[in-house]
């Protein structure tokens, strides 16, 4: 059986500098976006969801799957280093394999999307594993949206993202913040765009919220 | 609605089973008030300041999740998913997967420009029968949005019929156009498609029957032109960008070549399509780039046409060609898809109007677009 597929992928970081309110702000908003995606079934339809941590070390928490089947999922749980450079390739790995599986199954898989949540303080030298995940030559590069956490560094979430931004202002907790932005892009979720003749491999899956409560949106930044 | 326990798991291995955990696991977790603030989460100080364990060993607590009821699946995709009306009329069939999305014309869109929820029509020409229908998908119905899909089919008489061998109504024009989702006024632009696509075809018609068909056949290029005329004349009365009338376009002029055979011109802009049915099962007019991801960009009217796709096909007594909107050839990639609607539209069986509404309506999960379809039974 054919479907339309919407990989979904949340890239956390679980490294110790974010022990404490924002990982357990998201472990708290994991329940809510899985009953965010339930509540619409236009989403729930069509996504399968995936959650990888991160620390020194990335690890796949929960394979990409459809959420109406999931009863449980490992929490993040902090500790550790910050290192981008596992996360990004642990990341692509699992968006390679998973794409060809879905295609092998013959279904049409949309251009993966990725919520990246951190702090933004990593200790390695990330760029060349961020290329290779980012790289147009490599067909099915995500679309990457990154959230600033607790006293993040702007600059750094900037440069991860790859569609938009956004910095939590600190006006809503972190949980209801992540909450409000999943109920604002399942809402705004797939719509048809056009095609430029320059870019014909093109077009957003995902039409970003243009205002989220409890954060600041920022253009994501071309490295 | 969830709660954190505290216990040491092993290291997950990837591709873990807990997809396949059955349903009632969570049930044997006690239950949480939902309605108790998210205090459920423990403190994790204690665990957090702990020496760092390697991640693969590390003491993770687990998540519960209790599935939302509008997660349970409706039960197998089988024909017992038509459930007779009580009065004889059945529910849409459900043909792929086992769709959560509701198909039931719910709310009234709002707005200026609303369209009827479905249309369907049909008729007789010269060549053989039409039925046609253009539904609203259940993702439209759901967010109470319009249908942005449109059709039509007009008749012309043959301009060669002045030398006896043509016939008054003898050339049939079919069109079909999906309007861009992401646009707002996009309906317009589909219905405006059809309608320029007709207007200007008497003018083509000598060129287009006398073209042999090899090579491009340069009225593609007149109609593309009309048809982007007439978005922008209109876009400009409207004081609004001629983008927001974005549409794809697919248009066939199906006339009869000789005693057993009918020729179609097809012109494609977009991905609206086409498929031929005959002896040999479903072919392609068409063939789309499968290599990467999906995505829902298409080339449109009128102001991102890229190519212009013209074709050539000869059709014979018991051929369908149908013109398409990707609500229908997207989940048409589903073998019991494509395999049912042959065993409903093949071998020359021509369904009713009713029949043919109910039957365009099946269900297949995550495809919720619009659905238009232009069958045209060759006889």
């Amino acid at each position: 059986v054919s479907q339309q597929i919407l990989p979904f992928y949340l890239l956390c970081d679980e490294s110790g500098s974010m022990s404490g309110p924002p990982v357990e702000a998201i472990n708290e908003s994991l329940p809510k976006l899985h009953a965010e995606i339930g509540a619409n079934p236009v989403v729930a339809d069509k996504t399968r969801f995936c959650l990888i941590g991160f620390s020194d070390r990335a690890q796949i928490l929960l394979p990409l799957s459809d959420l109406s089947t999931v009863t449980s999922i490992p929490a993040l749980s902090a500790g550790g280093g910050t290192d981008y450079t596992n996360a990004f390739a642990e990341l692509r790995r699992a968006i390679d394999a998973d794409v060809a599986t879905l295609k092998a199954q013959g279904h049409q898989v949309y251009r993966p999307a990725v919520f990246f949540l951190s702090d933004g303080y990593p200790n390695d030298s990330w760029q060349t594993a961020y290329q290779a995940l980012t790289d147009p030559a490599w067909r099915p590069h995500p679309n990457i949206l990154a959230f600033g956490f607790g006293q993040a560094d702007e600059s750094t979430i900037r440069q991860v993202a790859t569609t938009m931004a956004f910095m939590a202002d600190g006006s809503l907790g972190p949980a209801e913040a992540l909450q409000e932005f999943a109920r604002s892009l399942i809402n705004s979720i797939v719509n048809s765009g056009t095609q430029s003749a320059a870019d014909p491999a093109g077009g957003a899956m995902l039409v970003m919220p243009e205002y989220v409560p409890g954060f600041t949106k920022i253009p994501a930044e071309t490295i | 609605m969830f709660r954190v326990l505290r216990k040491f798991r092993p290291k997950r291995s990837r591709r873990s089973d807990v997809t396949d955990q059955p349903r009632a696991e969570h049930s044997a977790e006690p239950a949480v008030d939902t309605a108790a603030p998210p205090v459920s989460v423990p403190a994790r100080s204690d665990v957090d300041s702990a020496p760092v364990a390697p991640p693969s060993r590390r003491d993770r607590a687990t998540i519960t999740i209790q599935p939302p009821a509008s997660l349970a699946s409706p039960g197998p995709a089988t024909a017992t998913a038509s459930v007779a009306h009580p009065r004889g009329i059945s529910a849409p069939l459900v043909l792929a997967g086992s769709p959560r999305l509701g198909s039931d014309p719910g709310r009234i869109p709002a707005g200026p420009d609303i369209v009827a929820d479905s249309l369907v029509d049909g008729g007789q020409w010269s060549g053989g029968v039409i039925r046609a229908g253009s539904i609203r998908g259940d993702e439209h119905r759901y967010f109470g949005t319009t249908r942005q899909d449109a059709m039509g089919f007009w008749t012309f008489a043959d301009p060669r019929g002045r030398d006896g061998r043509g016939d008054p109504g003898g050339v049939l024009l079919a069109c079909v156009a999906d309007g861009l989702g992401s646009k707002p006024r996009s309906q317009l632009g589909s219905q405006l498609a059809c309608q320029a696509t007709r207007d200007a075809v008497p003018g083509l018609l000598p060129a287009i029957l006398s073209h042999d068909g090899t090579g491009d056949d340069p009225a593609g290029q007149s109609i593309v032109d009309a048809v982007c005329a007439r978005l922008r004349q209109h876009a400009g009365g409207l004081a609004v960008p001629a983008d927001d009338l974005a549409t794809t376009l697919v248009a066939a002029l199906v006339w009869r070549v000789d005693a057993g055979r009918h020729r179609a011109r097809l012109v494609q802009v977009g991905d609206s399509t086409a498929f031929v049915h005959g002896g040999d099962g479903w072919r392609p007019c068409y063939v789309a780039d499968e290599g990467g991801v999906y995505s829902t960009a298409t080339f449109a009217l009128p102001n991102h046409v890229g190519a212009i796709n013209v074709t050539t096909i000869d059709l014979i007594a018991g051929d369908l060609l149908v013109l398409c909107s990707d609500g229908l050839a997207n989940p048409m990639r589903s073998p019991g898809v494509r395999e049912q609607l042959a065993e409903w539209w093949g071998r020359g069986h021509i369904p009713s109007l009713p029949e043919f509404y109910w039957q365009l309506s099946f269900r297949a999960q995550s495809y919720g677009d619009d659905r238009t379809a232009v069958c045209l039974w060759i006889q």
